[in-house]
């Protein structure tokens, strides 16, 4: 039933993201054929997929982010906690029923993107559909996961989503900064989600070939763990939250 | 404690130097209604908090259904009602989709009672839940509530917002449909005439401590007004006497037991004992406050 209320609440949003999730889909192809329709099929390819996996990466960022703010956070917010922490049910119950609920949403319209923008490229470069060019994209799905848990956090947090929202937009500007700091200034380097891709972005962009290149294993195991410590890390503070 | 629908061992909630509750010893009889008396901030939303696993009590014990309040929430929560003080729900609901939420909680659930309770209050069963007026956002609380078949019916200030004839056909449904089905009414509230009306118990509450707690009829049996005329009467309270109010030779004395005794004394003191009036709930609970005070 609470999967069905978390459902009913963004059902909105999720149909507007899943309409520019398509549309984004296609237009890789559309403004390469429309720009550069003169580069040979494989550059061609490489720089449409590239363009896909940045796209998809930006949009499923704000979806996650969003995603991530409607969770139980939101029943603090609108002052509906006293009723729902009132049904039988544990606290566990409601943190990840809300999670999930979110979390399929977002794997929905991450399937529909890449997967339709994939087939499409694919079709129009003739260039076979495969597993390890489809992991090109979990570094960034990973990243924007990432995201969509550390906004559920902060929102619970916060007992507010639209502040876990703000916040989680904060940490993203702020702690590549302090990284980057870190390293210039004491040569120190901290581990960073940015660790899960291969090559540098403007090595990619220099030479798009290298999207092929298969990402790190443990930075993307590292970082997906983390992203499902949030949610957990929800629950232990609800449980030890009073109304 | 297990024969009392609630019982509460010196049940307390203290916020750093703040003692909301100062452990109270709550005995709510099982299949009665029982009036939680208290003026705002008495305390007696903090309590049904604890009660219902909403916050952790800081001192002492509480069961409710003769199940612990600290390790069987979940237990005591599908085999309780409540009415919130604060009557917000999801916004963007209506009343059927609430109640669509609320059945799948609940295997005691019953749709005739949504049927039946719906048609009572008329309750606008398709219009979004932030679109209803404020009686019907509480009436809807009070359609989950009483349709969830519950053992045990928690109502923090449930009557807020409604008409009088929505009041009326409230007390009827408690006092006869849900006393029925044997369930206990756990009745919070500062509108003591509505609570007068159905208790049959009533515990009085203020700055956290329970001033008094029994049968409502023993209550209202034992308190008595006195008023006497004379010179020199004794104007000290005692365990006997709760207040004396003089006003020249006039002493009216309220009493909480043994009326007559106390009168009969008066008189032997020379004094003129021209009244011995029963009193409401209102007047001895305004007495019991004051006393504290």
């Amino acid at each position: 039933m609470y999967f069905w209320k978390c459902w009913r609440e963004t059902r909105v949003s999720f149909y507007v993201f899943l309409l520019i999730a398509v549309t984004l889909a296609v237009l890789p192809w559309k403004i390469m054929d429309y720009a550069m329709g003169d580069l040979g099929a494989g550059q061609f390819f490489a720089l449409a997929w590239m363009m896909l996996v940045f796209a998809s990466s930006a949009l499923l960022s704000v979806a996650g982010m969003s995603l991530g703010a409607t969770g139980i956070s939101e029943e603090f917010a609108h002052k509906t906690a006293g009723f729902l922490l009132t049904k039988p049910r544990s606290i566990r119950f409601f943190v990840w029923t809300a999670w999930a609920a979110n979390a399929l949403q977002f794997l929905a319209l991450t399937g529909t993107m890449v997967l339709m923008g994939a087939s499409i490229l694919s079709w129009r470069c003739h260039v076979p559909f495969t597993g390890r060019l489809l992991l090109t994209f979990v570094p960034g799905l990973i990243m924007t996961l990432l995201m969509f848990g550390m906004t559920y956090l902060l929102g619970v947090l916060h007992r507010n989503g639209r502040n876990g929202f703000i916040s989680c937009l904060g940490v993203v500007i702020v702690f590549p900064i302090i990284l980057k700091s870190l390293e210039y200034f004491w040569h120190v380097h901290l581990p960073s989600p940015g660790d899960m891709y291969p090559v540098e972005m403007s090595e990619m962009i220099l030479h798009p070939e290298l999207i092929a290149t298969l990402p790190r294993l443990w930075p993307l195991v590292g970082w997906l763990l983390v992203a499902l410590a949030c949610p957990f890390i929800a629950q232990l503070v609800l449980e030890r939250t009073e109304l | 404690m297990n024969e009392f629908a609630i019982g509460s061992e010196n049940l307390a909630k203290a916020y750093g130097d703040i003692h909301a509750v100062r452990g109270i010893n709550l005995n709510v009889p099982r299949g009665g209604i029982y009036g939680f008396l208290g003026r705002n901030g008495a305390g007696k939303t903090t309590t049904i908090k604890m009660l219902l696993g909403l916050m952790r009590p800081t001192g002492g014990a509480a069961q409710v259904l003769g199940m612990d309040v600290r390790h069987e929430r979940i237990a005591i929560l599908q085999r309780t009602a409540f009415v919130s003080e604060k009557k917000t729900l999801y916004p963007s609901l209506t009343p059927f989709e609430l109640v669509r939420f609320s059945r799948g909680f609940y295997p005691t659930w019953s749709d005739s009672a949504v049927e039946k309770y719906s048609h009572l209050f008329e309750i606008p069963m398709k219009q979004r839940f932030e679109k209803l007026s404020n009686g019907n956002q509480t009436k809807v609380w009070l359609l989950l509530a009483l349709c969830q078949g519950a053992d045990l019916l928690i109502l923090d200030e449930p009557t807020t917002a409604l008409d009088p004839i929505t009041v009326d056909q409230l007390m009827h449904v408690l006092a006869e449909d849900a006393l029925d089905r044997g369930c206990t009414i756990f009745f919070c509230s500062h509108q003591l005439e509505e609570v007068e009306r159905i208790a049959e118990y009533a515990g009085f509450i203020d700055h956290g401590k329970l001033l008094m707690e029994a049968r409502l009829d023993d209550i209202k049996s034992k308190f008595r007004l006195i008023t006497a005329a004379g010179n020199s009467l004794p104007a000290q309270t005692s365990p006997q006497v709760l207040s004396v109010d003089v006003e020249e030779d006039f002493y009216r004395y309220v009493v909480t037991r043994d009326a007559e005794s106390f009168a009969a004394e008066l008189s032997r003191n020379g004094a003129t004992v021209t009244s011995i009036a029963t009193l409401g709930l209102r007047e001895i609970f305004l007495q019991l406050v004051r006393k504290e005070q």
